[in-house]
C-alpha cells in the first residue's frame, strides 16, 4: 500500500536523527444526529441527492443555535462540511421568507467565486429559485441592478462593503430592508489592521441595517484559533456561541516534524528545506500518493514543480502527473485542478498557500510543508489538506533555517497544545477609528445620543467639525463635505499614504503597493525588491510622490536595510517590577531613521557591502513593550559592558520572532530596539562595532564609555501609527516570552550566534549569544512578583 | 494625553511652536480641506424676519432678502423659496421661450425614442436642475438647490427650492413634493432635465428614502434632454454640455456665471461660516440651467420636423426652407435623419435626406455623406432601384467614390437583380481603388463563381 511504504521509508529518515517528532493522531469516530424533522421537504431532498443521510454534531448544533436566533462561530477544522453548518439555517429560512435575503463575505474574490458554486449547486439540487449573485469589483455594470433589487444571496468582501455597498446604501434600499443574515467565513483573517476595520464595517453596517429596521444574525465560521469565540464577539460586537467540537470522522494521521540537517555548525546553516521537501514528496509520488506540497513562496513553488517534474519521467505529450496552484488563477483552472484531485487523475499539487483556504478537493493522503507557513493556525490547515476517512494519511513539516521555523521544529509540543496563537483587533485605534467615523457619518448623519466605537463620538464629531467634515444641524451632525471618505480609507492598512511600485520595463505599470511605513525598509534606492519571487532592483525612489521606479534583475544578494529606531515614553499604561525583571508597556513617540542598507548574499548569509540611503525620518505614534534587568542582577552576571549590550541585542532579536509567533502577526508589525529605560540612548550593533545614537534625532556619537546612564532595556513595539495592541498582549506574556527565547537560543545548533537566535554573527559580535544566555538564564527562573506598580 | 490632544497629534493640528512646513506637507496631502482656528461662528443670521422684533436694531440682511425668496414655512420647518416670472417673450440668446410652441408628444417620443412621452403636454411638465454638495453620489450627497420651471398659460415661471440647512431637508423634500402632486389644479406628469436620468433622479430619490418619504417622482415619465441633443447636434458642436449648448446652439453667453467645480465649497462655506456672498451666483445659475431647457426642447422639436407632414399619410417632400433664418443646419438634418432612422422613420429619413440635396451650397464630402444615408435607408425600404441610381451616381460622379457604395451596388446587383457580371465589374473597378480588402476579394470571387458555373 502506498502510504505504508512511504511511511515505512521515512521511519529510515527518523532513525538518522533529523525527524524531531513522529506523532501519531489518533482516528476519530463521527459524531452524528439526525437531519431536523422541520427542515423543509426540499432542503432534506437536496441533502439525500448529495448524499447526506445524516449530519455531523457541530452541524447539527450550528442550525439549532440559528433556529434559536444566535450569532455562531463553527470552528472546525477544513473538510469537515462547515459550509453546510451556515447554507442550511440560511436555505432554509430564505425558502420559507420570499422576501429575506443574506450577504455572504469571503476576505478574497476567489473564495466568494469558490462557494457561489458551492451554493449553486445546493439551490440546484433543492429545486430552490433564488438569484445568488457575487458582487465585486468585477461584476459588470449591467449586472449590478440586478442583483443589488434581486438576488437573495449576494457574495462579496469587505472592501466592497466599504466603499460600494455602504455609502450606497440608499440604492441597497430593498437588501437592508430584509437582510436578516451574514455569513463571515475565515473569521480568523479578521484579525490585526485589518479585523480592527473590520469591526468598524460592521459598526456602519449595524447602524444602516437599523435605519432599514432590520436585525442581523451572523454565522461565523474560522480555522482553529485559541480564542474564535472572542474574536467574534469582539468583531462583531454581539454574543456569539462557539461551537467547537469536531463531529466529522477521521481516520488515523502521521505527523512528521522534520529538520533539514546541519552542514556549517559555525555558521549554523542547514540543507536546504526545498531540498528535504522535494526529497519527501517524491517518496511519496514514487509509491502513487496523492500528495499536497505547500512551499512559502510563488517561486518555491515553480522550483519544486521543475525538479519533481523533472524526477518522475514524464513522457511528453502525458498529461503531467504534477501541477503548480497559486492564487490568481482564474476559477475555471483551480475547478479544473480541483476535479483532477478529485478524480485521481492528478497525482500532486505543488501550491502557495492559496490552496490551504477554499472548498473541499477531496481527501489526499499526504501534504508536505515546504517551511513552516507563519502560523499554527496555517499548520493545521496545510497539514488538514491531507486525511482520509478511511485508510492512514501522512503530513511532514519540513524546517528551514529561520528563527521560527528552529523554534517549532524543536518544539512540538509547543505545537500540539492548545493553539497559542490568538488574534487580535483594535478597532479603537484612534485613525482607524475616526476615518470610519467620517464614512459613517457620510452614510447616516449622527444623533446626539449615538455611541461608536470606545472613545467620546461627541469629541470626535467636534474635531471633524473644526475641519470642516461634518456640520451639525439641529441636533446631528451631517456629513459636509465634497470628499468620499470611504476612498481614502483602506481596510487592509492604517494610513493612506500608500507607495507604488511601477515597473519601468512594462511601461511603468504597478506590480505592487508598500505601505508608508515599510517604504523605506522594502523600496530605498537600491533595494531589491522582491515581488512574487521575483527580484526588482529600485532604480528611484520618488519619495515626495509616493513613487518607486523599478526593473527586474537576478541577484545573488538580497537588500536589507539598517533601522536606527529610537523613542521617548509618553506614557505607561502597566509595570510590574521583580527581583528579575522590570517591565512595563504605554504610548511611545517613534523615531526612526535609515541611514542605510546592507547586501547580503543568499544561502550564505555574507555581508557583501553596504550603501547609504538618504529618506526622511518617519516619526510616529505608537505603543510599545519593554523591560529591563535590576542593577544588582546585572552586576553579578561578571559580564562587561559591551557583552552586556551585545546580549541584549540578540535576545531583542530572537524576541521579536518569538512575540511574531505569540501574536500571530507578520514580522512587520512589530518593530525592536534596544536602548537605555531613560531613553537617552539606544544601540545598534554592526560591523564597525557598536553604536550608539540618541532618539532625538541629534548625530552625536556616543560611546560605551561615555554613555549617562546604563540600564539596557529591550523594547518591542507595535509598528503601526496610534498601535493595535500588540504591546500589552506582550506585556501580558512577558515571563513565557524570556522563557521561551532562552529555549530558542539555548536549543540553536550553532557555535557563536546565527540568523535563526540572536542574529547574524558579524553584525552582533561573536559575544553575544554567550551573553544573550547568560542573561535569560538569570531572569528566566519562575518568580512571583515582589512588587506590582500599576501606570497611568 | 487627552481625546482631543491624541486628534490633534494625529492630523497635525498643532499649536504654535511646531514645524510648520511638516504641518503644511502633512495639510496639502490630505484630501480634505484645511483646519483653520476659527471657531463654528454662532451668528449666521438665518432668522425669520418676523423674529426681528427689535425695531431700532439694524439687522444685516437676511439670506432670503439676499438671495431675492422668501422663508416657506410648512409642518416640518422651513426654507428659503425663489420664484421668478418669464412672459413667453423672454429672450435667451438668439431665441425666446416662444421655441415651445413647437413642442409636441410626436416630437418627443421621436427625440427620445420613449412611447411613454407620447403624450407629452408642456402644461404638465416640470422641468428641473438640482446643486449638489458633490458628484460623487452615495448617501452623503444631497441637493441644496431644487430648481424648477413649469408654464402657467404663456407665462413660464421658475421655482427654486433652498435648503438653508440640514436639519430642513425633510421641510425642503416635502415642499418639492407638493408642488409636483400636492396641488389640485396642476398636475405635472413629465419631468424634464439635463442629464437628470442619470445624477439628478438618482439624487433625489436618495434623498427621499433617506428622509424616509415617498419620492414624488416616481410615476412621472422623464424627459432627459441629454440623450437628444448628443443625437442631433454632437456632429457639429462636439461639446453637447448645456453650457457649450447654450453658446454655440442658442447664442447665449452667461457673465459672470460661477464655476460649477465651485459650488459645493460655496454651500459649504456657507453652512460653516454663514457667508451666503457666493450663494447668488449659484441661484442664478440654476435658475438658468432652468430657462435654457425649454428653449433646447423647443429647438430639437424644429430639428424634428422636417420631412414631415403629420397630417398627410405619406410623406411629402417639402420644399427648401429658407436658410437665414433657420439655426438647424444641415448638418443637423443629417443628425435628424440618423435619428429618424433609429426610430425607424425610414421614410421620413428619405424624406429629410432628399431635402438636404436639394441644397444648393452643401460640400462634395457632407454630400457623399448623405447620399451614403439615403443609399442605406432605400435599401431598408426594398428600394433597390432607387438606392442603386444613387450608388452609381456616386461612383461616376466622385473623384474618389467611396467603398461603401460600391460594396452596396454589388450587393443589390447580385442579390436583388442577379446582374452578375455587372456586379463584378464594378467589384474589379472597387479593386482597383482599394486593394486588399478582404470583403471585396471574397465576393469577386463568388462572382468568378456563379458566372464559371453559368
Amino acid at each position: 500500500m502506498g502510504i505504508e511504504s512511504s511511511l515505512a521509508r521515512l521511519r529510515s529518515l527518523q532513525r538518522r536523527g533529523d525527524v524531531t517528532a513522529w506523532i501519531e493522531i489518533p482516528n476519530q469516530p463521527g459524531s452524528f444526529q439526525e437531519i431536523p424533522q422541520d427542515l423543509p421537504a426540499e432542503l432534506t431532498q437536496a441533502l439525500k441527492a448529495r448524499g447526506i443521510t445524516r449530519l455531523y454534531s457541530h452541524q447539527a448544533e450550528a442550525y439549532q443555535a440559528g433556529q434559536a436566533g444566535k450569532n455562531f462561530v463553527v470552528v472546525t477544522p477544513t473538510a469537515s462540511g462547515k459550509t453546510l453548518c451556515y447554507n442550511l439555517p440560511v436555505l432554509r429560512s430564505l425558502a420559507e421568507n420570499p422576501e429575506t435575503r443574506a450577504l455572504y463575505l469571503f476576505p478574497t474574490k476567489a473564495l466568494a467565486q469558490d462557494q457561489l458554486a458551492e451554493l449553486h449547486g445546493w439551490i440546484r439540487a433543492a429545486g430552490l429559485d433564488f438569484g445568488v449573485e457575487t458582487y465585486d469589483g468585477d461584476t459588470p455594470s449591467d449586472m449590478r441592478r440586478k442583483i443589488r433589487e434581486g438576488a437573495r444571496i449576494i457574495l462579496t468582501n469587505p472592501d466592497m462593503l466599504h466603499t460600494a455597498v455602504l455609502p450606497h446604501h440608499p440604492k441597497w434600499a430593498s437588501l437592508f430592508r430584509n437582510l436578516r443574515y451574514i455569513i463571515v467565513d475565515e473569521l480568523h483573517t479578521y484579525r490585526g489592521v485589518f479585523g480592527s476595520h473590520l469591526c468598524n464595517v460592521f459598526r456602519r453596517l449595524k447602524r444602516i441595517a437599523q435605519f432599514y429596521g432590520s436585525s442581523i444574525q451572523f454565522f461565523c465560521a474560522s480555522a482553529t484559533i485559541a480564542n474564535p469565540g472572542e474574536l467574534g464577539r469582539k468583531l462583531l460586537e454581539e454574543d456569539i456561541e462557539t461551537i467547537q467540537k469536531n463531529g466529522a470522522p477521521r481516520a488515523s494521521k502521521e505527523l512528521l516534524f522534520y529538520n533539514p540537517p546541519l552542514v556549517n555548525p559555525e555558521l549554523g546553516l542547514r540543507r536546504s528545506a526545498i531540498g528535504a521537501a522535494r526529497f519527501i514528496t517524491e517518496l511519496f509520488l514514487k509509491e502513487k500518493v496523492q500528495t499536497l506540497t505547500f512551499a512559502s513562496s510563488r517561486v518555491n513553488v515553480e522550483v519544486l514543480l521543475r525538479y519533481l517534474q523533472n524526477s518522475l519521467n514524464k513522457i511528453p505529450g502525458e498529461r503531467p502527473a504534477v501541477r503548480g496552484y497559486r492564487g490568481g488563477y482564474l476559477p475555471k483552472t483551480r475547478r479544473e485542478i480541483e476535479r483532477q484531485l478529485r478524480d485521481g487523475e492528478l497525482l500532486g499539487v505543488v501550491s502557495t498557500n492559496a490552496l490551504e483556504l477554499g472548498i473541499d478537493i477531496g481527501s489526499l493522503e499526504a501534504s508536505v510543508l515546504a517551511g513552516y507557513p507563519g502560523s499554527i493556525a496555517s499548520t493545521w490547515q496545510q497539514i488538514g489538506r491531507a486525511g482520509r476517512r478511511k485508510g492512514r494519511s501522512a503530513s511532514v513539516l519540513v524546517a528551514r533555517n529561520l528563527p521560527l521555523d528552529q523554534f517549532i521544529i524543536n518544539h512540538p509540543d509547543y505545537f500540539l497544545g492548545r493553539s497559542p496563537e490568538h488574534a487580535f483587533i483594535h478597532p479603537d485605534n484612534l485613525q482607524i477609528l475616526v476615518n470610519h467615523i467620517k464614512c459613517a457619518a457620510f452614510e447616516l448623519p449622527f444623533s446626539e445620543t449615538e455611541k461608536f466605537g470606545g472613545e467620546d463620538l461627541r469629541e470626535i464629531l467636534d474635531f471633524l467639525q473644526e475641519q470642516g467634515m461634518v456640520c451639525k444641524s439641529g441636533d446631528s451632525w451631517h456629513w459636509s463635505s465634497e470628499a468620499y471618505p470611504a476612498d481614502s480609507v483602506s481596510l487592509r492598512n492604517i494610513a493612506d499614504e500608500n507607495f507604488v511600485v511601477l515597473n519601468t520595463e512594462d511601461g511603468n505599470r504597478a506590480i505592487a503597493e508598500v505601505d508608508f511605513s515599510s517604504a523605506p525598509e522594502l523600496i530605498h534606492d537600491e533595494a531589491i525588491y522582491m515581488c512574487e519571487g521575483r527580484q526588482f532592483h529600485v532604480d528611484r525612489l520618488d519619495y515626495a510622490r509616493r513613487k518607486a521606479y523599478v526593473r527586474e534583475v537576478k541577484a545573488d544578494y538580497y537588500t536589507e536595510a539598517i533601522t536606527y529606531s529610537g523613542l521617548r515614553i509618553l506614557r505607561s499604561e502597566a509595570r510590574e517590577k521583580t527581583r528579575l525583571t522590570d517591565s512595563e508597556h504605554g504610548e511611545v513617540h517613534l523615531v526612526k531613521k535609515f541611514p542605510g542598507y546592507k547586501k547580503i548574499r543568499f544561502y550564505t548569509t555574507e555581508n557583501l557591502g553596504y550603501g547609504k540611503i538618504a529618506l526622511p525620518v518617519h516619526e510616529l505614534h505608537s505603543t510599545s513593550y519593554w523591560f529591563s534587568v535590576p542593577e544588582d542582577l546585572l552586576s553579578s552576571l561578571a559580564l562587561g559592558r559591551d557583552e552586556i549590550v551585545r546580549g541584549f541585542l540578540g535576545i531583542a532579536y530572537a524576541m521579536q520572532y518569538l512575540a511574531t509567533l505569540l501574536l500571530m502577526c507578520d514580522l512587520s508589525d512589530l518593530g525592536r530596539s534596544v536602548g537605555d529605560r531613560s531613553t537617552e540612548w539606544f544601540a545598534q550593533a554592526g560591523r564597525e562595532g557598536l553604536g550608539f545614537y540618541s532618539a532625538a534625532g541629534e548625530n552625536e556619537t556616543m560611546t560605551l564609555a561615555t554613555l549617562p546612564q546604563f540600564e539596557p532595556t529591550v523594547f518591542l513595539y507595535d509598528n503601526v501609527p496610534g498601535g493595535i495592541g500588540f504591546s500589552e498582549q506582550l506585556y501580558g506574556h512577558h515571563t513565557r516570552l524570556i522563557r521561551e527565547t532562552l529555549d530558542l537560543v539555548s536549543k540553536c545548533g550553532c557555535k557563536l550566534g546565527c540568523p535563526s537566535c540572536v542574529g547574524p554573527v558579524d553584525e552582533v559580535g561573536r559575544s553575544a549569544k554567550r551573553s544573550a544566555l547568560v542573561i535569560l538564564r538569570a531572569i528566566a527562573h519562575s518568580d512571583l512578583p515582589t512588587r506590582q506598580i500599576s501606570g497611568g | 494625553m487627552s481625546l482631543k490632544e491624541r486628534l490633534h497629534q494625529l492630523y497635525g493640528v498643532e499649536s504654535a511652536g511646531s514645524d510648520l512646513r511638516q504641518r503644511l506637507e502633512k495639510l496639502q496631502r490630505s484630501s480634505h480641506p484645511p483646519a483653520t482656528s476659527a471657531p463654528f461662528p454662532a451668528s449666521i443670521d438665518r432668522t425669520d424676519p418676523a423674529d426681528r422684533t427689535d425695531p431700532s436694531y439694524e439687522y444685516p440682511p437676511t439670506i432670503e432678502q439676499f438671495l431675492g425668496g422668501c422663508w416657506k414655512k410648512n409642518r416640518y420647518g422651513r426654507l428659503v423659496v425663489i420664484e421668478r416670472n418669464y412672459p413667453d417673450f423672454h429672450g435667451i440668446g438668439n431665441y425666446t421661450l416662444e421655441e415651445t410652441y413647437r413642442v409636441d408628444g410626436r416630437k418627443v417620443a421621436l427625440l427620445s425614442g420613449d412611447p411613454s412621452l407620447a403624450d407629452f403636454d408642456l402644461q404638465q411638465a416640470l422641468f428641473f436642475d438640482t446643486e449638489t454638495t458633490g458628484l460623487a453620489g452615495g448617501a452623503g450627497t444631497c441637493a441644496f438647490l431644487i430648481g424648477t420651471g413649469f408654464f402657467v398659460g404663456s407665462d413660464f415661471r421658475t421655482v427654486q427650492f433652498f435648503l438653508p440647512d440640514f436639519e430642513s431637508e425633510h421641510a425642503f423634500l416635502t415642499e418639492f413634493a407638493d408642488l409636483i402632486c400636492g396641488s389640485a389644479d396642476r398636475c405635472f406628469r413629465y419631468l424634464v432635465s439635463f442629464n437628470g436620468k442619470s445624477f439628478d433622479a438618482p439624487l433625489i430619490e436618495n434623498r427621499y428614502i433617506l428622509q424616509r418619504l415617498e419620492n414624488p417622482c416616481t410615476g412621472l415619465s422623464h424627459l432627459d434632454l441629454l440623450h437628444p441633443c448628443r443625437s442631433l447636434w454632437k456632429n457639429r458642436i462636439q461639446d453637447c454640455s448645456l453650457q457649450s449648448l447654450e453658446r454655440n446652439l442658442m447664442g447665449h453667453v452667461r457673465v459672470g456665471d460661477i464655476l460649477s467645480a465651485l459650488i459645493p465649497s460655496t454651500y459649504f462655506n456657507f453652512l460653516h461660516w454663514g457667508e451666503f456672498g457666493g450663494l447668488r451666483q449659484v441661484i442664478d445659475h440654476n435658475r438658468e440651467d432652468v430657462l435654457s431647457m425649454p428653449v433646447l426642447l423647443g429647438l430639437a422639436c424644429r430639428c424634428v420636423e422636417e420631412g414631415f407632414r403629420p397630417e398627410e399619410p405619406e410623406p411629402v417632400a417639402v420644399g427648401p426652407i429658407p436658410k437665414s433664418d433657420s439655426p438647424i443646419e444641415d448638418l443637423d438634418r443629417l443628425s435628424a435623419a440618423r435619428l429618424y432612422v433609429r426610430r425607424g422613420c425610414l421614410h421620413q429619413a428619405a424624406s429629410l435626406l432628399q431635402l438636404i440635396l436639394q441644397s444648393d451650397d452643401i460640400s462634395e464630402s457632407f454630400r457623399v455623406d448623405v447620399v451614403l444615408e439615403l443609399i442605406r435607408v432605400r435599401r431598408r425600404l426594398g428600394e433597390y432601384q432607387a438606392a442603386l441610381k444613387f450608388c452609381e451616381e456616386l461612383i461616376a460622379t466622385c473623384a474618389a467614390p467611396p467603398l461603401e457604395a460600391f460594396q452596396h451596388a454589388a450587393k443589390i446587383l447580385e442579390h436583388r437583380e442577379r446582374r452578375f457580371e455587372h456586379a463584378l465589374r464594378l467589384v474589379l473597378q472597387a479593386t482597383e481603388l482599394y486593394p486588399d480588402t478582404e470583403d471585396l476579394q471574397r465576393r469577386q470571387k463568388r462572382l468568378e463563381n456563379r458566372l464559371a458555373r453559368g
